[in-house]
């Protein structure tokens, strides 16, 4: 159905796309960011209006559309809520596969953080307390925490 | 308010990897196709909407090379950076402002010159997601653990969605990763993030949809089968996976509910006979049996076990194969429109369903764990 057929040899052009950024982080994440750095504390949001406290900061809460600003402390403990043990590679991965991430609830937060947990995933199970396991190099990024391990019970 | 319809459609063949034909090509006999289908010219044709994305066509704003392709030269023609039930939307609305008598929908990805993990790995924000390694995968199999484990349902059941719809996929030509599998033979293949494995996911696929709409008047002297638009509803949720819901499924159920109103629907389970939805994973379809209110929440494992969505069912979903048959990113939502329609006007073929169809539904999905959904109700009937 389309245009007379014109006779040519199946050609491929191969290429990439390599483009540098400069991500402003905002007040919320950037002082979450640094304070991993400096203090090797976790923070969370509050939100004024429902007073739902967000970790990573949720900087406008979706809900009641406010700008939050009240930063609080939060534990670097807490509870796993689920987990993923993904055995292929996948785009930024953050770790060679097999490597676990998971949604852990944080003392202190009332939202789920994604992050890796420092265990093999045939030792976990929903409901574990975890706790972070900071780098001692730290450069303001989320994997100055390079995971969470399972705390060992007595 | 003014009644639009569906009146002709096409696709392009759906291969793992096209490489003997490129884009525009894929793009063009697509166009032709349907136009072919429904005796149109392209003069015809008034407005143009484009469903693309600018990562997997490897550049900025990428609608700006496919004027001619689509037939948009000189034309009033927008993108939608969003799969191809979201550009419906925008063509919708352009017919319902009075201006338009027709509106075309081009949606098209080859998404093999790129790889699935590039376009979906970049949807992740670069501060929170993308260094965790966040894609439709990982996002997935993350809310799949989640889901799953508050209900406490089995993979099997998931395991059962891959078996229907890589079934009902061979009698698709529009699908291409088709086969008879057992549920044994899908909780036994590679796993890929703990519990998807190899045979719940999609494939790679290459392809072009396109559907042209037609206001009432316009569209029954164009088609004596127009399929018209009954209800839609569309709906964003937030963005960073843990600020959100992901057991009650907000976005999915409020998009569902604005269809359902607008079409008068009250009771979906009942008066649906036909659903299409964009499963991505067998484990995500019984999550939209729940969200689109077919079952009780939680309990979408049943309607799987008692054959509810089987093709012979009461309320067969994914007759085609589904995204697991095939997953032309960016076209999928409108390849669920144009297996709706076919089904509605009993131009289906081999793998039309043996029953009476009057309402269908055709659900699609952007961003990770259903953040954004849009729903369609659509009809043999003007209503
Ligand atoms: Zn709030």
């Amino acid at each position: 159905m389309s245009t007379d057929k014109i006779s040519f040899e199946p050609k491929v052009l191969e290429g990439e796309i390599n483009i540098p950024y400069k991500w402003t982080t905002g007040p919320a994440a950037g002082k979450f960011l640094t304070t991993l750095r400096d203090e090797r504390k976790i923070i969370g949001l509050k939100c004024s209006s429902c007073g739902r406290v967000s970790v990573p900061p949720e900087e406008i809460c979706g809900k009641c559309r406010k700008r939050n600003s009240e930063f609080v402390d939060i534990s670097d403990e807490g509870e796993l809520v689920s987990f993923t043990e993904v055995r292929v590679p996948v785009f930024w991965q953050p770790a060679e596969p097999p490597f676990v991430i998971g949604f852990i609830k944080l003392d202190g937060a009332d939202t789920l953080l994604i992050h890796r947990i420092l265990a093999s995933a045939s030792s976990l199970k929903k409901g574990l307390r975890v706790k972070a396991r900071w780098k001692e190099e730290r450069e303001g990024h989320i994997l100055d925490i390079e995971g969470f391990e399972i705390i060992q019970e007595g | 308010m003014k009644k639009i319809a569906i009146v002709g459609y096409a696709t392009s063949p759906f291969k793992p990897g096209i490489r003997d034909i490129h884009l525009g090509e894929l793009v063009f006999n697509t166009v032709q196709e349907a136009l072919k289908n429904t005796g149109m010219s392209i003069e015809d044709i008034e407005t143009v909407v484009d469903a693309s994305c600018d990562i997997i066509d490897g550049r900025s704003i990428s609608n700006t090379f496919m004027i001619e392709p689509m037939g948009a030269f000189l034309k009033e023609e927008a993108k939608v950076e969003e799969d191809g039930a979201y550009a419906t939307i925008y063509a919708y609305m352009r017919l319902l402002t009075g201006k338009f008598k027709t509106a075309m929908v081009v949606s098209h990805g080859k998404i093999s010159e790129s790889s699935p993990d590039t376009y979906s790995g970049t949807i992740a924000d670069p501060f929170f997601m993308r260094p965790m390694g966040i894609t439709a995968l990982t996002s997935t199999a993350l809310h799949v653990s989640t889901y799953y484990g508050h209900y406490g349902i089995d993979e099997k059941y998931a395991a059962m969605v891959a078996v229907k719809n890589l079934g009902n996929a061979k009698l698709n030509p529009r699908a291409h990763n088709k086969g008879d599998y057992t549920v044994e033979d899908v909780l036994n293949s590679e796993v890929l993030a703990t519990p998807i494995k190899k045979l719940d996911s999609p494939p790679v696929t290459d392809g072009a949809a396109v559907i042209i709409l037609a206001v009432e008047g316009e569209a029954e002297k164009i088609t004596d089968t127009p399929v018209w638009i009954r209800g839609v509803g569309f709906i964003n949720d937030g963005f960073y996976l843990g600020h959100r819901d992901l057991i009650e499924l907000p976005s999915l159920r409020e998009a569902a509910r604005r269809a359902y109103a607008a079409a008068g629907i009250k009771n979906p389970a009942e008066e649906i006979d036909i659903a299409e939805v964009y499963e991505s994973y067998s484990f995500n379809e019984l999550m939209l049996y729940d969200g689109l209110g077919f079952c009780e929440k939680g309990e979408g494992w049943k309607l799987i076990e008692e054959g509810t969505t089987c093709r012979d069912g009461k309320l067969p979903v994914n007759v085609s194969g589904g995204a697991l048959g095939a997953n032309p990113l960016m076209a999928r939502g409108l390849v669920n429109m144009i297996e709706v329609a076919t089904q509605l006007t009993g131009k289906a073929g081999e793998h039309q369903v043996k029953k009476d169809l009057k309402t269908g539904l055709v659900h699609s999905t952007s961003g990770f764990c259903f953040q954004s959904n849009v729903v369609w109700i659509l009809s043999n009937e003007k209503g």
